[in-house]
């Protein structure tokens, strides 16, 4: 016993000793496969696994390591996985996990005011940050916290915005090189959208930028009347980082009031659009707008992919992504230059897009008193999870919903800390809508397969080096379609719905594939 | 209607309390007998598809509460022409395996992998899509049948007032 003692003794220190995460290894994945050091995975926004154990001749034998369960439902969490300690997170939550047993190692919660009302999502939290010895977790009542990786100790918290106001944070925090970036929610609550970054040992503000401009910025001038006051402009999703270039791209979502834009007329920027700040700093380097002037509440809130490919005979540095609008955008992401777009879900909207990028819309697509039918419906053609990108198959993977909705047009009444929307949707009913998996071309948006499913999905989407793309249902089904042709290898009935992203990492070199669904974390193995 | 996320636990449980409180019907004049209406309902064969108190089959609604949820007309509507009120949800499908047998029924559920099917002797099914080679599915189609020329006027309004008398538990 006093043996065994002494062993366990001696892992735990060896475990504690090397929890230290410096930013080369965050910036340099591929060297340590067998963990998971940022919310994709890289700094690129690919979700893509290096592993390649489990293939699609072995895949139908995963089995269930382990499960843990989380207090609280609806789990949307993207673990961290670290020297064998995976992080979890939930609404102003985190536990350490032992990847080998399921078994918690310490736990952090930080009391949710009891003023406090989530205006326009769910009281969910999806996922942390590590950097160095520190794990950051960004909180509902919107302060972002540092804890020591080894205790879980609250090292410091930073104040991002005000939740009385309707500033909220869900996201996982982005740690780059020693800073640490978040955005924040709010687009259902006319907040002023940002994105900070914090020094990463201090908590202290390092910049901020602001979503909805100054008087003093040319783009002020897109918003009539004075809107800007109220515009919303959330940055609710993770973004993503080229340490080459030294800029974050973030995207921005809805204006606010979300449904009626006669009292914002105007372009609206910098809602709906992905906007490129320098890293050191947060300073705008280009922006483009996916959706000028939104009335359905269509966020650019998808992670950016980003990767490089040869277009019309030159090397280009680019960014995609499969927008809530129902389109796929390819842009140079050192300039911002539009180069491709098509729709890649039911749409009923826009008729194309011209060729500098921007919709041409559809005439009767706008809320109005007795409401209008549109495709996709405000949660869009994909929302917040996550995409992938196969730099194995290059093949971009998307969870696409069909659904629409009819959108109502009302007065709408701003008044700090509660819902200023400006109208509302009926969704259409569940048997009119579906789901699908696809795999695109990532340069044009060009289609390469489709796997049909049961209902319009809200999982991410996991490939691997195995050649599997993975993703869940609303149903509970966590599944494996082989990466290069979409047929269903394998799957497994979870009980619950799943709204999360999958992720991959290894236990003494073998590799595990981990998935929340609702209450239950799940690890599969061979 | 915007999702509610931003209701209290309270107001949602007083919401809730509400939206119950609406779905109580109260009890109407009706000109059939209730008791010549049980009559009509055993002799008509209804019990080989709805439960009363725990007897019968169970493929269609169980009606042991219905006449607190449906009002008269309502049932008279769905004994003249059950496919106008069908529920939103409800399917009647008809599956074929790739071996070639058949199997019809009510879909109870169903996900991208699998449905599970409910048949006339109210025996649940649980089958796996990729072995099937045929996967119908109706929503303009119900088992019952109209019963406007199997019954009298007379019986038809017996019925009725059979089933808006079954307010729970005998």
């Amino acid at each position: 016993m006093k043996f065994m003692l002494q062993v366990l003794v001696v892992a735990a220190f060896c475990a504690t000793a090397q929890a230290q995460v410096p930013y080369e290894h965050i910036a340099n994945p591929d060297r340590y496969p067998g963990e998971w050091l940022t919310y994709s995975r890289d700094y690129a926004g690919h979700r893509f696994s290096p592993l390649n154990e489990i293939t699609a001749g072995n895949v139908g034998q995963l089995k269930v390591k382990w499960v843990y369960q989380f207090p609280d439902p609806g789990n949307e969490v993207s673990p961290i996985v670290v020297d064998n300690i995976m992080f979890v997170t939930g609404p102003n939550s985190a536990t350490a996990i032992d990847t080998a047993t399921g078994r918690p190692l310490w736990s952090w919660k930080r009391p949710i005011p009891s003023d406090y009302h989530s205006l326009g999502f769910g009281q969910v939290n999806r996922g942390a940050a590590v950097l160095d010895d520190k794990l950051y977790i960004a909180t509902l009542d919107c302060y972002l916290v540092a804890l020591d990786l080894k205790s879980g100790i609250q090292r410091w918290a930073s104040e991002v915005g005000d939740y009385k106001v309707g500033y909220s944070m869900t996201l996982a925090p982005l740690a780059i090189d020693g800073k640490v970036v978040v955005g924040v929610s709010g687009g259902e609550a006319g907040i002023r959208g940002l994105v900070d970054a914090y020094d990463a040992k201090t908590g202290k503000r390092a910049w901020r930028f602001w979503t909805i401009p100054a008087r003093d910025d040319p783009a002020y001038q897109t918003w009539a009347g004075g809107s800007a006051k109220t515009g919303g402009g959330p940055t609710w999703v993770t973004g993503v980082y080229d340490p080459q270039l030294k800029l974050i791209y973030w995207g921005v979502g809805n204006p606010s009031p979300d449904w009626n834009g006669e009292v914002r007329l105007g372009d609206n920027l910098y809602t709906c659009s992905f906007v490129a700040l320098d890293s050191e700093t947060g300073k705008l380097r280009w922006h483009f707008q996916f959706t000028p002037h939104d009335t359905h509440d269509w966020d650019a809130s998808q992670v950016p992919v980003l990767f490089d490919a040869r277009i019309k005979g030159q090397d280009r540095k680019l960014i995609a992504t499969a927008n809530r609008n129902g389109f796929y955008y390819v842009l140079d992401r050192v300039t911002g230059e539009f180069l491709a777009a098509q729709s890649y879900a039911k749409q009923t909207w826009a008729k194309g897009i011209d060729a500098k990028g921007r919709p041409i819309v559809a005439e009767n697509s706008e809320p109005t008193e007795k409401g209008t039918l549109v495709w996709p419906n405000a949660n869009g053609a994909s929302v917040w999870y996550s995409p992938s990108f196969s730099p194995q198959t290059n093949l971009f993977y998307v969870a696409v919903r069909n659904t629409s909705a009819v959108f109502y047009k009302r007065d709408p009444e701003y008044k700090a800390g509660t819902m200023y929307l400006g109208g509302g949707e009926d969704e259409s009913p569940q048997d009119s809508s579906w789901g699908e998996i696809k795999a695109l071309d990532p340069t044009t948006g060009d289609l390469r397969w489709e796997f049909k499913l049961n209902t319009p999905p809200w999982s991410g989407v996991l490939s691997t080096a195995g050649d599997l793309v993975f993703s869940g249902s609303n149903e509970g089904n966590f599944y494996a379609l082989d990466a290069r042709t979409g047929k269903p290898l394998w799957d497994f009935q979870t009980g619950g719905p799943i709204g999360a992203n999958p992720i991959s990492f290894a236990v003494a070199g073998r590799q595990r594939i981990a998935i929340a669904s609702d209450r239950v974390l799940y690890v599969f193995g061979l | 209607m915007p999702a509610g996320y931003f209701y209290s636990e309270q107001d949602v449980a007083d919401i809730a309390a509400y939206v119950h409180s609406l779905g109580s019907i109260p009890p109407e004049k009706l000109p059939g007998d209730p008791g010549r209406g049980a009559i009509v309902y055993s002799k008509s064969g209804c019990a080989g598809c709805h439960i009363i108190d725990g007897k019968g089959v169970g493929f269609g609604p169980e009606l042991t509460e219905v006449g607190k949820r449906r009002s008269a007309s309502y049932l008279q509507k769905t004994l003249a022409s059950p496919v106008s009120t069908l529920p939103d949800d409800f399917v009647f499908v008809k599956a074929v395996s790739n071996s070639g047998q058949s199997l019809e029924g009510i879909r109870v559920n169903e996900d991208t992998f699998s449905i599970q099917i409910k048949d006339d002797f109210g025996k649940f099914h649980s089958l796996r899509k990729t072995e099937l080679k045929e996967l119908q599915k109706r929503k303009d189609l119900s088992p019952m049948p109209s019963f406007t020329e199997l019954l009298t006027t007379e019986q038809m309004q017996d019925l009725v007032a059979y089933l808006a008398s079954l307010r729970g538990p005998q």
